[in-house]
């Protein structure tokens, strides 16, 4: 430390000590907000993506039977097929999102911590992402497995596949104009967060974000100016 | 560290706390929030507190992560904020000491995240192999992106009327 920095530090540690005085006059609510906070916080998170894994394995349960018993079926090992590669894939994005949440130290570095928490942000984009555009085209597949597992009647084979693809048709004018909407209102600041969530999944601005954090991240490593 | 300490862990290190948050939000509902954010993660990180480090140091680590993930996910959802000030500190023996440190703060808002991290750290005394290991960098690194900092601080200062420290 330079002694010509000393009117700085002073000032700061001056400034330290009286903020150290009045902060102390918080200590009970901080206490109280502490404990609810605790209870409360990344509980509606966990219990989102636990959600999501139970659905993609109760899914997985209900369509690999039905899979496993029309093998035979090109038109089942596309439909139900599809939808036991979507959940399954849901389901290890699921994992994946819940395991990194739980290795997530925000004790270490503040470099790793940070490329940690942009990799957590990054994956839950991906799952976001995967919903969405995968939901969009296993929706219906998804709904006639399910009917077939409960009822025992094969909806798959008795529905008409015009009718099956113009779904899928229909699904993707409703992603293209959820497109154009998001495009609209990415730089709204009122949305609520799941529709934040769809919105920044739809236009991919989480992975400009990334990039830039992470490339500001490695040019403070290199002692780079910010660029 | 036994359950029993974190309120006086806390309590001690409050205003270190209340100074990050100030750093990194301008406005007094936000800073709020990050302070209950960095009180929330100490709370879960402290069973895995092993002694290692000083506990400034462990508390600086975990309330500079939170606040610059906070910092980070508020811009993105809805662009900077200029707020009420509203962290009622009373005021100095001097009106000078008050100037230097309005001025700092007012510096402070012009650094990038990581670079105000680092100015924090300094201003809060840790030394430069301290400082690395909070931020993950190198100690050469660090005292040579420090030095150019405190020039930018010193023409800021220059410029603003304050007392500076004569380079």
């Amino acid at each position: 430390m330079n002694d010509t920095d000393e009117p700085w530090l002073a000032a700061w540690a001056d400034y330290g000590a009286r903020l150290d005085r009045c902060a102390a006059i918080d200590e009970r609510l901080l206490r109280e907000s502490t404990r609810r906070a605790v209870h409360e916080a990344l509980g509606p998170w966990q219990r989102a993506r636990g959600l999501e894994l139970l659905v993609s394995l109760a899914a997985l349960g209900v369509a690999v039977p039905v899979l496993v018993a029309h093998a035979a079926e090109g038109r089942y090992v596309v439909a139900a097929g599809g939808v036991v590669v979507f959940f399954a894939a849901a389901a290890c994005l699921a994992v994946r999102l819940l395991v990194r949440a739980h290795r997530l130290d925000l004790a270490g570095p503040v470099t790793a911590s940070q490329r940690a928490v942009e990799a957590l942000r990054l994956a839950e984009f991906h799952a976001t992402r995967w919903w969405l555009l995968g939901g969009i085209a296993v929706w219906l597949p998804t709904a006639l497995v399910v009917f077939e597992a409960v009822t025992g009647i094969a909806a798959l084979a008795r529905v008409d596949l015009a009718w099956l693809l113009a779904n899928l048709a229909f699904g993707g004018v409703v992603l293209a104009v959820g497109h154009v909407w998001s495009r609209r209102c990415v730089e709204r600041s009122d949305l609520g967060p799941w529709a934040r969530r769809i919105v920044d999944a739809l236009t991919g601005r989480p992975l400009r974000a990334a990039a830039r954090h992470l490339d500001e991240l490695a040019r403070f490593e290199r002692d780079e100016p910010r660029g | 560290m036994p359950l029993s300490d974190f309120p006086e862990l806390v309590r001690a290190h409050a205003g270190l706390i209340h100074k990050v948050a100030r750093a990194y939000c301008r406005d007094a509902t936000d800073r709020e929030d990050v302070v209950q954010e960095i009180c929330v993660q100490l709370w879960r990180a402290h069973g895995r507190y092993d002694g290692r480090h000083r506990p400034s140091t462990w508390i600086h680590r975990i309330a500079l992560n939170t606040a610059i993930s906070f910092h980070r996910r508020e811009r993105r959802h809805r662009g900077p904020r200029e707020g009420v000030e509203g962290l009622a500190v009373p005021m100095a023996d001097t009106a000078e000491q008050d100037e230097q440190v309005a001025l700092l703060w007012r510096c402070l808002d012009d650094l990038g995240p990581l670079d105000k991290a680092l100015v924090l750290l300094w201003l809060e005394g840790h030394d430069h192999a301290t400082t690395a290991g909070v931020l993950g960098l190198s100690t050469s690194n660090v005292g040579t992106r420090l030095a150019r900092i405190k020039d930018r601080l010193r023409v800021a200062f220059a410029a603003r009327g304050g007392t500076q420290g004569t380079a």
